[in-house]
């Protein structure tokens, strides 16, 4: 296998998106490498760790067809040191790959392609979603996500898809998050839920960071997003995911309008004294503004007033204060709408006049 | 491989602890067969046998009654669990002279990493000799141990010599050491892995090693993971010197088989609320409840779930069993034994309130 590439850093983001996806240590040595494959006139790099593999095809020029795989490691690290000039990758004997560039010449070890693990490709039917739609919703819930490894349920986003919705939900059992958009087209039949890990979440966003329209194809227990550059391949999440319909309170009553930034930048403020065991934060509710407050023994106290754009309410309520901030910026309105019932029932935190993203927080108990 | 390959672990596994330590402390039953548990008559089972009552077959598990049908002679002792457990904290203070990496699985077996060791022993081997002379000569009892470079390991070779043993897997004999064992000696493989694994036609570690990592993963999900570097020897799990509670449990065996499903409903509620109440008392919340059951057949059956949200709730341990037990044989078979357990703490914030409650 003969190859080159001119464009340096298109071959270096595809190879750093594949670091991302390689296996560490302890585990196949081939699944820590990345394959190179040269065919049919197209080059395409892959990696794989058995549960996400993603393959991407690169620009360049093909001088003899071939493949190969190499540690992504090594290869991504190479590559980015290298100068901007043209880089020649080729095999030689005993799978050593050799990259040569300027006046630099690197030789690594490489592993046949014979045992690297099929990837799969786009076949049958398969649906599709606008690109920036489908960022948008993990990014507006991504971060209500679980990263305990004891909840593997929750460590992914849930995607339901029905006829008339397309809907991503998070939620780590304290907090939750729900974007929602159109249906997919074509739109599935009947309603089907898939929980997928948050480690393909990300690569996801990282795979088609830039593509238009991505197409999504449901197997037995994978699922598969493609554009015409990439396939991302990801296992599903086994295990039934909470029932997370019945507990969106639908009867909040106190509702409060506030400025977005001007909340955000209270919040982000005030956080700074709260407790560093509990994060607590307080909210004193009034007719026309709020009391964001915190205090840590031995450390000190802060509040800071919000002015409300408006309000019927008056309450006392406490809030993990990382929560409350990741929620609320991850809203893209003007204006934030925050929906009470009591200090001890879930809020939530809505954009103003729309009706395609909602977070849940449950308070924490107000500290006597 | 080389970091693996320096880490110097010992598994000791006590020899027929309790009968061995009713026979230290009455001479009348020494080189008598021992069984330590209840009485025949009240449905008992074997805590512990002592190994002139293994010779006839016995151990430990098994119904008193078939025990004492096996080996008539036998003398019964009555179950002395606190004093176990006095006994076991003195055997752990001797390995704590050695090194404090001391992980108890039970209260008659631990791992040790020695590799950094107090004494500044250089053999592992030497290590464990000193320490099984230390528990005969301070505490007149025996154990059997087994060194090698992992937990895996370590645990495989306390069972090759037993009693009072001493086996040693060093790196490069790994391989041999495993090619011919029954898989079913893989952590993890219980009976129905097994089967599984039979039903591909592996029976021996050296087989299960010809299976591709990919094919043990689809097979098995993540544990399949685990098979495939056992079955290589690695196991690069660190030994833990928490000795905090992985989980709660309380069980009951029947004076007579239970085959109403309300008799069983009774027992579950009292189940757990004994359990419940263990865990209040201990301040922990659990996610994951399991049920045990154990059928007229003798054979033990444990349906688990994990539920959004940790729990000490006495109701929702129990509703949670009441499912549980649905997705069991119960109702068709009846019930010997019923047990139920939680796990998986919830470490947070006692202020934070939770959405699934």
């Amino acid at each position: 296998m003969e190859l080159l590439f001119n464009e340096k850093e298109d071959f270096l983001k595809s190879i750093q998106v594949l670091q991302g996806v390689a296996a560490g240590r302890n585990t196949l040595p081939i699944l820590s490498n990345v394959l190179i494959r040269a065919a049919n006139g197209q080059i395409q790099i892959a990696a794989t760790d058995l549960e996400v593999g993603i393959q991407i095809a690169v620009p360049g020029t093909i001088l003899d067809e071939g493949a190969i795989t190499v540690s992504a490691k090594k290869l991504a690290e190479i590559i980015r040191e290298l100068p901007a000039e043209e880089i020649k990758l080729s095999t030689t004997a005993n799978d050593r790959v050799e990259i040569a560039c300027g006046e630099g010449v690197y030789k690594i070890i490489g592993l046949p392609d014979d045992d690297f693990p099929d990837l799969p490709s786009i076949q049958g039917d398969f649906f599709t979603i606008d690109g920036e739609v489908l960022r948008s919703m993990i990014h507006r819930t991504e971060f209500s996500a679980s990263t305990e490894e004891t909840r593997y349920f929750l460590n992914g986003l849930y995607f339901y898809l029905t006829p008339e919705t397309t809907k991503v939900i998070a939620t780590d059992g304290r907090r939750l998050a729900i974007a929602s958009s159109d249906t997919l087209t074509p739109p599935p039949q009947e309603p089907v839920g898939v929980i997928i890990p948050l480690k393909a979440v990300r690569e996801i966003t990282k795979t088609f960071a830039e593509s238009a329209e991505v197409k999504i194809c449901l197997r037995d227990n994978q699922i598969i997003f493609a554009d015409d550059d990439a396939i991302l391949t990801s296992r599903l999440v086994e295990g039934e995911y909470p029932k997370y319909q019945q507990i969106i309170p639908k009867d909040n009553e106190i509702h409060l309008t506030l400025n977005l930034e001007r909340t955000l930048g209270a919040l982000r403020r005030v956080a700074l004294l709260s407790n560093p065991k509990t994060y607590s934060i307080r909210l004193d509710i009034e007719e026309n503004s709020v009391k964001i407050s915190a205090k840590t023994p031995e450390l000190g106290e802060a509040y800071e007033t919000v002015e409300l754009k408006s309000g019927n309410g008056d309450i006392q309520i406490a809030f993990d204060a990382r929560f409350l901030i990741e929620a609320v910026r991850h809203i893209e309105t003007e204006d934030v709408l925050l929906e009470l019932k009591d200090s001890l029932s879930a809020a939530v935190l809505k954009p103003v006049g729309k009706t395609d993203h909602l977070c849940l927080i449950m308070p924490m108990r107000l500290e006597s | 491989m080389d970091e693996e390959s320096r880490r110097k672990i010992i598994h000791i596994d006590l020899d027929a602890f309790f009968a061995s330590v009713e026979q230290r402390d009455n001479p009348e039953l020494r080189g008598k067969p021992v069984l330590v548990g209840g009485k025949p008559e009240e449905r008992g089972v074997v805590a512990a046998a002592s190994y002139e009552a293994r010779r006839f077959g016995v151990h430990s598990a098994m119904p008193m009654k078939t025990a004492v049908r096996l080996c008539r002679d036998a003398v019964i002792v009555p179950n002395r669990i606190s004093h176990y457990r006095h006994v076991s904290e003195q055997i752990r203070e001797i390995f704590r002279k050695y090194t404090d990496l001391v992980e108890p699985i039970a209260l008659d077996e631990c791992f040790l990493d020695v590799t950094q060791n107090k004494r500044g022993m250089p053999y592992a081997t030497e290590v464990a000799k000193s320490i099984k002379a230390q528990i005969r000569t301070e505490l007149s009892l025996t154990a059997s141990a087994g060194v090698a470079p992992n937990k895996f390991l370590a645990k495989m070779a306390s069972d090759m010599d037993k009693p009072d043993g001493l086996f040693v897997i060093k790196p490069h004999g790994i391989e041999v050491f495993l090619e011919n064992l029954p898989v079913q000696k893989i952590w993890g493989v219980g009976p129905v892995t097994e089967k599984r694994l039979h039903e591909m036609g592996i029976e021996t570690i050296g087989q299960l090693r010809e299976i591709s990592l990919e094919r043990l993963i689809r097979e098995f999900g993540k544990v399949g993971g685990d098979f495939y570097h056992f079955a290589r020897g690695v196991d690069d799990r660190p030994v833990h010197p928490r000795e905090e509670r992985k989980s709660i449990s309380r069980e009951t065996t029947f004076a007579t088989d239970l085959f109403s499903t309300e008799k069983m409903k009774a027992q579950l509620r009292q189940l757990s609320e004994d359990v419940a109440q263990c865990l209040q008392a201990e301040g922990l919340r659990g996610r994951r409840f399991t049920l045990k059951v154990r059928y007229p057949n003798l054979t033990i059956q444990t349906r688990s779930q994990t539920l959004p949200a940790a729990s000490a709730d006495k109701e929702a341990i129990f509703s949670t069993a009441v499912d549980l037990l649905q997705k069991t044989e119960a109702e068709q078979f009846g019930v010997r034994l019923l047990g139920v357990g939680v796990s998986h703490w919830d470490e947070e914030n006692p202020l934070q309130l939770r959405l699934f409650e």
